[in-house]
């Protein structure tokens, strides 16, 4: 008899803005609704091995879900999206996970995002404060400025290799190998612009640093949770996104990069069983 | 500092099947400088042609340049935090600098990623 992985994938679409978008999504358990948000760049392959995870599946029904744009989320049809340069907006992304979770009637849901998806998380809270009964933001920060020309992630003369190799530089060197090499994989995967289309975000239109105390985490929690070895949103980023938060919660994950959910699967089960048991708790 | 020793790190590398293949068609001269020693790598058709002690300042198509402690901690067997990547990692937090193509090197960053991955062992075995 065959073995089968424990998620399911379809497709639903959402219409943002007046755009109607295909988009992808894969799901686990049952529960507490738990909206998972990618890193730049990739797609929602980052949360496999939590979906397969029993133990949150019992309490949680887990929903990764493809960015337009991204993987098996193929840009509009209704868009000539060719010509134009992509860019990711905070607006926009916002949009994504709250359009998401009103088309499949989620009930008081909870949000977790990494990188892009951990900077959202934070967005989640303070610009919808309740929607969402909890937000969990990996490696997020009140903002990430670029630090280095981002000329050569889109350039005709370098491949996708590139953003691999660089992606594989901000995994800690004590991940599984196979798991580092799985992060990287995906990154040399995405269309040629998005990577750096999705930094737009990033860099430049997330920024929380007069924002942040208006966070009321009565009404969304916030935890952040940021790896020992992320050089781009470091610890030290991510204690000043959470100093900022009255109530929000800030743990450092020794051993842990950028990717942790994808990099060490089995050492971020470490740190985020004890957010979601607490999640639960607070009901 | 000597960063390594020019014939094993040449053997080395030369031997890595995925610097091989990452390094395909590359052809470039690489300056690697620490404080006191500088090491020359010469790439030419993917391969190592020539691995020498050089002078610092030379040509090359890619310098990076580090105190003897930066290259200590980058090529410890398990890089403190931050010191695990070139660009990222050590050019934004620990004060090295890449000077050159940098074109090239983010062409061929997997390739030099593979060079220091095999430095890294050399400097685990000597």
């Amino acid at each position: 008899m065959a073995r089968f992985d424990a998620a399911t994938g379809r497709y639903v679409y959402l219409t943002i803005d007046g755009v109607e978008y295909r988009v992808y999504f894969e799901e686990a358990g049952a529960g507490i609704p738990l909206l998972l948000q990618h890193t730049a760049g990739a797609d929602g392959r980052q949360w496999r091995h939590l979906l397969e995870d029993r133990d949150i599946g019992r309490h949680y029904r887990l929903i990764a879900y493809d960015l337009p744009y991204h993987a098996k989320s193929v840009p509009p049809a209704g868009v000539e999206w060719w010509k134009k340069e992509y860019a990711l907006t905070r607006d926009f992304f916002m949009k994504v996970p709250v359009t998401l979770a009103a088309a499949l009637e989620l009930e008081r849901p909870v949000f977790m995002g990494c990188s892009i998806g951990g900077h959202l998380a934070a967005d989640l809270a303070c610009f919808y404060p309740g929607v969402f009964r909890a937000a969990i933001s990996v490696e997020g920060a009140l903002r990430t400025p670029a630090k280095r020309d981002l000329t050569f992630l889109h350039h005709p003369r370098v491949s996708n290799e590139y953003r691999a190799g660089i992606m594989y530089g901000i995994t800690a060197p004590q991940s599984p190998e196979a798991f580092r090499r799985e992060t990287a994989w995906v990154y040399s995967q995405g269309a040629p612009d998005v990577f750096k289309g999705d930094l737009h975000y990033y860099n430049v239109d997330h920024d929380l640093t007069d924002l942040a105390a208006k966070i009321d985490t009565t009404k969304t929690a916030l935890y952040v949770l940021t790896g020992e070895y992320d050089w781009s949103s470091t610890p030290e980023m991510g204690q000043a996104l959470a100093k900022e938060v009255r109530g929000a919660s800030f743990r450092v994950m020794p051993g842990l990069g950028h990717f942790p959910m994808s990099e060490n699967p089995a050492r971020f089960r470490e740190y985020i069983l004890p957010v979601l048991d607490e999640i639960r708790a607070r009901g | 500092m000597l960063l390594a020793d020019p014939a094993r790190l040449q053997a080395g590398v030369n031997a890595d099947p995925e610097f091989r293949l990452a390094a395909r068609y590359w052809n470039a001269t690489l300056s690697l400088e620490s404080t006191t020693r500088a090491l020359r790598v010469e790439i030419a058709e993917g391969r190592i042609a020539n691995c020498r002690e050089g002078e610092a300042g030379e040509p090359a198509t890619i310098t990076v340049r580090a105190p003897d402690d930066g290259w200590a901690q980058f090529l410890a067997p398990m890089p403190r935090p931050f010191y695990q990547d070139l660009l990222g990692g050590c050019v934004q937090h620990h004060g090295f600098t890449v000077a050159g193509d940098i074109l090239t090197l983010s062409a061929y960053y997997q390739a030099t990623q593979r060079l220091f991955a095999v430095m890294r062992v050399l400097r685990t075995q000597s």
